[in-house]
């Protein structure tokens, strides 16, 4: 038996098989990887916006503009009525329409997914606006770029949880990599149903919802950038 | 305003954008199917080049202003990392247009001057190979920039009406419209009226293939998806129609086949029909980008 065919066997390392010019060498090293996503339970949100709000303070959004934010939608007639809070963010998307959009190569994705916005090469064009299915980007009206949901980038690189994770007094968010079957992401995805938002668009997001409410399809029209007072749609989308 | 955010990031001088891209690349596209041999090819081939040469400098001019900053417009041109982008294509298609424009510019002045100093005989060699070269590279750049307006906006929010398969059979037909109507109206004060009168049978076809492909589009629109059955009610009954009604359907398809059919062929027909067309299909590509 050749060292190749029994390192593969035992599934242990091997320098001759993590060569770049193998397959399995190529698997392997991206498995190594993280591939980041968030998981947020509807039946825990509470709408308290602390993660709003921690998410404002960590990058000083500016007012009028979201990086993050929590929808208020309510159904029914009185005295049927319910309400229900769905924490928005950009979706990190696998197949994102603002990366494929971008003329000027200053959004990119990182190794572990996370899609970010070079300022220096944005010149605000604002097709990654136009692309974006969830208004996620915005322009920042003091340092005029496009801007977004980073996955707080600068604290994922520390080992740290981003700060709307940090700040939900509920833990209905949940951060990690989801090809980790150890992770409380992952785990927590194989145990539980789960949607995205917008599925229609076909982006593939990396932001998943535990959502047995199908209250995502009460925010199928609006967008992260879009008023978050009370909105009070029908089952087919349509506002009122 | 439908749409996940609460305001449209392009605004109307990206829809006037996209509307005179049409134009530019129409004027090339209907010079070119122009005969050498017919009287008059050679200064239509002049006006329209230089007509088309300030239609792309305006473009351009419109999309710095429009930049939020205008001073990275350059990363469009020189960044290669994306070409997956139709924007960035795009941006490149103009910028190529322009050099082969100045290029083909140089060459019609290089032979008007050898025509008027009697120098009649024709093309021969290389630089029948050029000129054949040039001639064909511009109709290819034309073609492009008049269809990459579909691409960019089937990839957006914005435009639901730009998502049908017919999209840019319309941008080509809109362009072409536009490039014979500008012909037309640039040919109408040289000639005792004989190449505009030949323009002018092109029309009749062009007009009729427009509203056809309106038609199917409207037709692939209505079992496209909400968003896209919402904006042609927008655009058929809605905030829209008095437009649509009044630009595309009656100035743009309705008086040119009415007069070019029925009334006799005159300048001020022909003068006439080509502005009519002219207001009609810009108005049908700025429609597609605005109606949401």
């Amino acid at each position: 038996m050749t060292e190749r065919a029994q390192a593969e066997l035992s599934g242990q390392p091997c320098p001759l098989v993590d060569s770049v010019l193998t397959w399995q060498g190529a698997a392997r090293r991206l498995r190594a990887v993280p591939r980041l996503g968030m998981l947020i339970d509807l039946r825990t949100c509470i709408g308290c916006h602390a993660c709003s709000v921690a998410c404002k303070a960590e990058f000083d959004v500016p007012l009028g503009v979201f990086r993050d934010t929590v929808k208020y939608v309510e159904e029914g007639r009185y005295p049927h009525v319910t309400r229900h809070f769905v924490p928005v963010l950009c979706n990190h998307c696998e197949d994102a329409p603002c990366l494929e959009a971008c003329p000027t190569g200053a959004i990119t994705r990182r190794p572990d997914g996370q899609i970010a916005i070079d300022p220096g090469d944005c010149n605000v064009n604002r097709f990654c606006m136009a692309a974006c299915p969830y208004g996620a980007i915005y322009v920042d009206p003091f340092e005029n770029v496009a801007q977004k949901c980073t996955f707080c980038e600068h604290r994922t690189a520390e080992g740290r949880a981003p700060a709307c994770v940090d700040a939900c007094p509920t833990r209905c968010r949940i951060f990690g990599d989801l090809d980790d079957p150890r992770s409380e992401i992952a785990r927590k995805v194989s145990t539980n149903a789960t949607s995205v938002w917008k599925p229609e668009a076909g982006t593939q997001p990396r932001v998943l919802y535990v959502d047995p409410k199908g209250a995502l399809s009460l925010v199928a029209d609006t967008g992260i950038q879009m008023d978050t007072r009370p909105q009070y749609p029908d089952r087919d989308g349509r506002g009122s | 305003m439908s749409g996940p955010l609460p305001h449209a990031p392009w605004g109307a001088p990206v829809g006037t954008y996209f509307a005179l891209a049409g134009m530019a690349s129409g004027l090339t596209l209907v010079s070119s199917f122009v005969p050498e041999d017919v009287q008059g090819a050679q200064s239509l081939r002049w006006r329209t080049a230089w007509a088309s040469t300030g239609t792309i400098f305006l473009c351009v001019l419109i999309l710095l202003v429009d930049l939020g900053r205008p001073e990275r417009f350059f990363l469009m041109l020189t960044e290669f990392s994306n070409l997956g982008s139709a924007m960035s294509l795009g941006a490149k298609l103009l910028a190529v247009k322009g050099i082969l424009l100045g290029l083909y510019l140089y060459f019609l002045h290089r032979l008007r001057r050898a025509r008027a100093a009697g120098d009649v005989s024709p093309l021969e060699g290389a630089t029948k190979v050029f000129q054949a070269f040039l001639s064909a590279a511009l109709a290819l750049t034309a073609l492009a920039v008049a269809v990459y307006p579909a691409f960019v906006l089937s990839r957006t929010w914005l435009a639901p009406l730009a998502r049908s398969p017919i999209t840019s059979f319309l941008f080509v037909s809109t362009a072409m419209l536009m490039g014979w109507a500008c012909a037309v109206l640039l040919s109408l004060p040289s000639t005792a009226g004989g190449l505009a009168m030949q323009l002018g049978r092109l029309s009749l076809p062009l007009v009729v293939i427009q509203g056809v492909l309106l038609l199917v589009h409207a037709h692939m629109l209505r079992d496209g998806g909400r968003h896209q059955e919402r904006a042609l009610e927008a655009l058929l009954s809605g905030h829209a129609a008095p437009a649509f009604w009044a630009l595309v359907v009656v100035a743009g398809l309705a008086v040119p086949l009415l007069a070019l059919s029925l009334l006799p062929p005159r300048r001020a027909t022909l003068a006439v029909s080509a502005a009519a067309v002219l207001l009609g299909a810009g108005a049908t590509r700025y429609l597609i980008f605005s109606v949401r």
